[in-house]
């Protein structure tokens, strides 16, 4: 069932001699009528669904036969590696043999020690900010544009920003730790423009390592937030813009107070995903520094990795606990998501 | 015409039945291991294997990384092969380890002839290394006093290109700035040394081991040493390559570090015996010259750690051929044999069971072999192994405590103060002084006395005299 949105607009518009308009300088609302604005549902939770609407018989078999596959696929390869994690996270395990050393709390109190854990999560935590912060206005900017009438050639546009996505994540940082480095493309250019005194080698440097990362990440996911803008920009009625246009709005103005209250509850699912998800960053640190020089790009994903995985004696257990102690902050994230999507829906 | 339709049909059923259960009496067995440029000639071998003794034999290569992560996984679900390839944690200790972890079963004395292990120099089977309560579980597979990091390779056109010749080759530190100038004069860098993770080491075990040691811990004072003196010249020395832009500049990989060498970019790396099979295989690069890491100024004082680390190759536990398990290992480590062989002859190392200089025809690896054994005779010696003075160290977690406090510290430290110029002398100290407490604490806790680590009268230059062992325990 459609909803109508909700949209705060203010504006002080005089038209002088005509009297049609007025300063308004009251609100115009249109609003997602909340639950205690809507009349009550018809079918209320409390009210049982009636007998004859229930699944059963032969339709419950199907419908079981048909959720088959995905639950299968659901509880093998998410809700059984997650128990597992929690499970060999209680253990001092390295990955060879059986899993019978139980050290109970133990890995966790090491992990809390562990001052390399705590730098990698202080840079994944930078790097999200970060990114984020850059990626998103960045995105709905050429979203923006892209979404005007005049634009030109949009489907070119959208095609050249979207591209950088399809390209594998190590790809991208080989070809980056390539441009990049004090030999490379880059540092060739900017020496001989004598922009340069001496090379900068962007990826080598402690001071440089990570931020570099992090414009090479935006680059390389901007396209999709983008289309996600675009499709956000695409259900903002045609008619808010037609009003603010009559009451005298500027383009700036209906940006402010059509635009983004229209998708602001979009707006913040896009914000919460887009930090989540970079969080969860690995690739482009495996393709590129593997986490140095020192450790100015080491993130908990290549830490729980380098434990797990690269040297050795391998500390599985150890490598669990801190990816259970990493999944419970994304779990926050992804909870104060919720929070603020309803927050902003109202 | 039904009677005959019948009489196909249980035909047919009991072919299929028969072939199958024929099949399953001859045995095939599995091995595996990560030398993935080698498989060619892994496959040729058990062809041979199996035209002399009718055992189908099937060689697997992976790469490193996915051989690591697969291999426990296949223990795991019981498909592990016969015959596997494994470089524990304490490469040492490694039968200990998968004893421990119960991935190994011993090879069959009984179709192993009496004199197979003089087919080794004698002291390479050693209880508690290799031989555990009296089975054999693995035998040295590469030698190690050629096999292993230490050698300086030049690339012969850069070289020349500086007008530089044989003659040139530097043989002290001093020398070798000088050729650097030079080199460095003439366009190219001079070196190549990788930075990324702990590939630094390739560059510091060469250097560090012909001032002092190339090992992390002093095995005649029993300390984490890091912080030594010596250790902070080889690292200063190495540092002044970099600020006289000698080095190739930035935090390169190993991969990034081989190719600019051997396309010219730089004149010299420091890599390990198996360069010039790397060289050759991966870059089609063999105008090379092998060369001894050249000393500090006043001489050699230091040395490269020589130990009983080669046990590479085990019959896995579940391995329901042992026997021919074992079979094709006597097979392989025939001195004469057709493995040791073509191994040597396509320069993929060095074998510890067989007479390297007889089969080895690649020059540059001939010239390595003359380094380890003529030039530079102890550039390699042999070490104190502690888990044989005191045999309660076997079990010891002293060694790896110590290591988790921060993994690749030191690399990682190295790397920085390379890259930025940084003084690495207090971050030294800082490390050393770690993971000294942290051994100190877990020995203790474990009963084991201190001394048990320490040969204060062996002088690391020189072998080890296995009569210096206490009695310890």
């Amino acid at each position: 069932m459609l909803r109508p949105y909700t949209l705060r607009l203010q504006a002080n518009n005089v038209i002088e001699g005509t009297g049609i308009m007025s300063q308004i300088a009251a609100e115009t609302i249109a609003t997602q009528d909340s639950a205690e604005d809507m009349p009550p549902p018809q079918t209320s939770k409390k009210q049982a669904i009636p007998y004859s609407m229930r699944v059963k018989g032969w339709d419950f078999a199907w419908i079981a036969t048909f959720l088959a596959p995905f639950l299968l696929l659901y509880i093998g390869f998410t809700i059984y590696p997650l128990v597992a994690t929690i499970w060999y996270s209680f253990h001092e395990w390295n990955g060879m043999g059986a899993v019978d050393d139980f050290i109970g709390l133990q890995n966790y109190v090491d992990i809390a020690q562990d001052e390399s854990f705590w730098l990698s999560f202080w840079n994944t935590l930078v790097f999200a900010l970060v990114n984020t912060a850059i990626k998103l206005p960045l995105s709905l900017l050429v979203a923006i544009i892209l979404t005007q009438k005049w634009m030109w050639f949009k489907r070119i546009w959208r095609t050249v920003f979207f591209a950088p996505l399809v390209i594998p994540v190590a790809l991208a940082g080989l070809v980056f730790d390539f441009l990049l480095n004090s030999r490379g493309a880059l540092n060739d250019v900017l020496t001989t423009w004598g922009i340069l005194e001496r090379p900068i080698d962007f990826l080598g440097n402690p001071d440089t390592a990570l931020i570099t990362i992090i414009l090479i990440s935006v680059w390389q996911i901007f396209g999709q937030y983008m289309i996600y803008w675009m499709a956000a920009l695409q259900n903002v009625p045609e008619s808010l813009y037609e009003a603010a246009s009559i009451d005298g709005a500027n383009e700036w103005e209906k940006l402010r107070h059509v635009t983004l209250p229209v998708i602001r509850p979009v707006a913040t699912i896009i914000l919460f995903l887009s930090f989540v998800n970079a969080l969860k960053v690995f690739g482009l640190i495996a393709a590129t520094t593997e986490g140095g020089p020192g450790q100015s790009t080491y993130v908990v994903s290549y830490f729980i990795y380098n434990q797990a995985f690269r040297d050795m004696p391998f500390r599985y257990g150890y490598a669990s606990a801190a990816a259970v102690l990493f999944g419970i902050t994304v779990l926050i994230a992804v909870t104060l998501q919720g929070y603020f999507v309803r927050r902003a829906q109202h | 015409m039904k009677k005959l339709s019948f009489f196909i049909a249980l035909l047919t059923l009991l072919t299929v039945s028969i072939v199958p259960a024929m099949a399953q009496d001859a045995v095939t067995l599995r091995i595996m291991n990560y030398s993935a440029e080698q498989q060619e000639f892994y496959e040729a071998a058990v062809q041979e294997f199996t035209a002399e003794t009718g055992i189908n034999v099937v060689w697997e290569t992976l790469s490193q990384d996915a051989y690591i992560e697969t291999l426990p996984r296949m223990f795991d679900d019981g498909s592990a092969p016969d015959i596997f390839f494994w470089l524990g944690a304490n490469r040492i200790l490694t039968v200990s380890e998968l004893l421990d972890v119960e991935w190994i079963q011993p090879l069959d004395q009984s179709v192993l002839p009496d004199d197979f292990q003089s087919r080794w120099e004698e002291g390479m089977f050693v209880e508690g290394i290799n031989i555990i309560d009296g089975e054999t579980y693995s035998f040295p597979f590469n030698d190690n006093k050629i096999w292993g990091a230490g050698y300086m390779y030049i690339n012969n056109q850069v070289w020349a290109d500086a007008g530089l010749s044989a003659e040139d080759i530097p043989t002290t530190w001093s020398e070798l700035t000088a050729a650097c100038e030079t080199v460095r004069e003439s366009g190219p860098y001079c070196l190549a040394i990788p930075l990324e993770g702990n590939h630094f080491q390739r560059t510091w075990y060469p250097l560090a081991g012909v001032n002092y040691t190339d090992q992390f811990f002093d095995y005649q004072t029993g300390q984490f040493n890091v912080d030594d003196p010596r250790h902070l010249e080889t690292f200063e020395y190495i540092q002044s390559l970099y600020a006289a832009d000698l080095v190739i500049p930035g935090v390169n990989g190993r991969d990034e570090t081989r190719a600019a060498m051997a396309f010219g970019e730089a004149a010299i790396y420091f890599g390990g015996a198996w360069m010039p099979s790397v060289f050759a295989t991966t870059y089609d690069f063999t105008d090379v010259t092998a060369a001894a890491a050249p000393t500090p100024d006043d001489g050699l004082s230091g040395s490269l750690a020589q130990r009983n680390s080669e046990n590479k190759y085990f019959i896995s536990s579940t391995s329901e051929h042992p026997a021919e398990a074992t079979m094709f290992i006597e097979w392989m480590t025939r001195p004469d044999g057709y493995f040791a062989q073509n191994f040597l002859e396509l320069g993929f190392g060095t074998l510890a069971f067989a007479d390297n200089g007889a089969y080895i025809t690649d020059p540059v690896m001939l010239q390595v072999i003359d380094i380890a054994m003529n030039q530079r005779p102890n550039m390699r010696v042999q070490y104190p192994e502690p888990a044989i003075a005191c045999s309660a160290v076997a079990s010891s977690q002293a060694f790896v405590n110590a290591e988790n406090i921060r993994r690749n510290w030191e690399w990682e430290e190295m790397g920085l103060a390379l890259t930025t110029g940084a003084d690495f002398a207090p971050v030294a100290e800082e490390i050393a002084a770690a993971k000294n407490a942290e051994f100190a604490a877990t020995i203790e806790a474990e009963g084991i006395e201190a001394s048990c680590f320490a040969f204060p009268d062996w002088d690391l230059t020189t072998n080890f005299d296995p009569m210096m062992y206490g009695t310890g325990e």
